[in-house]
């Protein structure tokens, strides 16, 4: 989990203000005790080195602007392409229906029940319509925290991100999670039972 | 006795293609006074204007729109004086138990998981308006 930032009266403290407090606490423990905090201090600074070095290996900005947003637009292309594609089919399927009435009645049964389950699957577009558009949601998500990342490497403030991995929705607006992963939610079945119907 | 298939049935879907598969699949069913609405707040206008001529026998409405959710669209009907009696069936991918549990709440009529198929959509119209013949 990401530590805040160290703040003085809701203020960022600069490197030297850092290191300032710290000579200050060494300089009042004992010399055993002393030894531990250096120790620790030196790992400390061992991580920090490598998390800057790895974040610099991230390269964010380049991440922003060119893989991100080339998912988010693939994906949103992916909903054009599947919605249209459907709706097509669906039209097809339409024509097919009204050819079918035409048939004697065993092959117009036979017609229209394919056509029903040609409908019934063209329901998949709805629900990977959704999937896809939680997936958006993740990747703006994750463009607001390479924001936060963006100012934090250039010293500038970097927000309350910590805070948005919390989902602070409330009430109904809280209710509203899309489809559910295999497994997760419930049948149609237990909801019939839980309903009462 | 069967339903009168006249009756005016609204479907509530943001997506249009899911609008056209229920509208279609409710085509088979005999229905054939089918209006569309794109999410719950163009769904409460149409009920409202409809409203001086009669009323909707049956709303089917996904949940998850904007700017207005099926849920809350059900909650404006159920306290709407005019609307509150119109049959709501919910049919949507949510289906978390509180989801269900906040629907039932609210005064749903019957609750539809998707993907679902043409024989659960009979099923739970003719549980919630009688047979449809």
């Amino acid at each position: 989990m990401t530590q805040p930032a160290p703040k003085l009266d809701g203020k960022l403290l600069t490197r030297e203000q850092v290191s300032s407090a710290i000579t200050t606490l060494v300089g009042k423990v004992s010399s055993q005790a002393r030894d531990k905090v250096v120790e620790d201090l030196y790992d400390l600074a061992g991580q920090i080195d490598n998390l800057y070095a790895e974040l610099g290996r991230l390269q964010p900005r380049n991440l922003k602007e060119g893989e991100i947003k080339t998912a988010h637009d693939e994906l949103s292309a992916v909903i054009t392409a599947t919605s249209e594609a459907t709706f097509l089919i669906i039209s097809e399927a339409e024509k097919l229906e009204k050819i079918g009435k035409e048939l004697p009645e065993a092959q117009a049964q036979a017609v229209s029940s394919s056509v029903t389950s040609i409908y019934e699957a063209c329901g998949f577009q709805d629900i990977t319509g959704q999937r896809i558009k939680k997936v958006v949601t993740t990747l703006r998500t994750i463009e607001e925290k390479i924001d936060a990342l963006i100012e934090t490497l250039g010293g500038v403030r970097p927000g309350s991100a910590e805070a948005k991995d919390e989902d602070t929705r409330t009430g109904d607006a809280a209710l509203l999670n899309g489809p559910s992963l295999d497994g997760q939610g419930i049948s149609q079945d237990e909801i019939d039972k839980l309903l009462g119907f | 006795m069967s339903v009168d298939k006249k009756m005016p049935v609204l479907v509530v879907d943001d997506f249009p293609t899911m609008r056209k598969i229920i509208r279609n699949l409710l085509d088979q069913l005999g229905f054939n006074n089918i209006s569309e609405a794109e999410d719950g707040s163009d769904a409460l206008r149409k009920m409202r204007d409809m409203s001086s001529r009669g009323l909707f026998g049956l709303v089917i409405s996904d949940w998850n729109m904007e700017p207005m959710t099926g849920l809350q669209l059900l909650k404006e009907v159920r306290a709407d004086n005019v609307l509150k009696a119109t049959p709501f069936i919910m049919i949507t991918a949510e289906n978390k138990t509180e989801n269900v549990v906040a629907a039932k709440q609210a005064g749903v009529n019957n609750y539809i998981v998707k993907p679902f198929n043409a024989a659960t959509l009979k099923s739970k119209i003719e549980a919630v308006i009688g047979p449809i013949g």
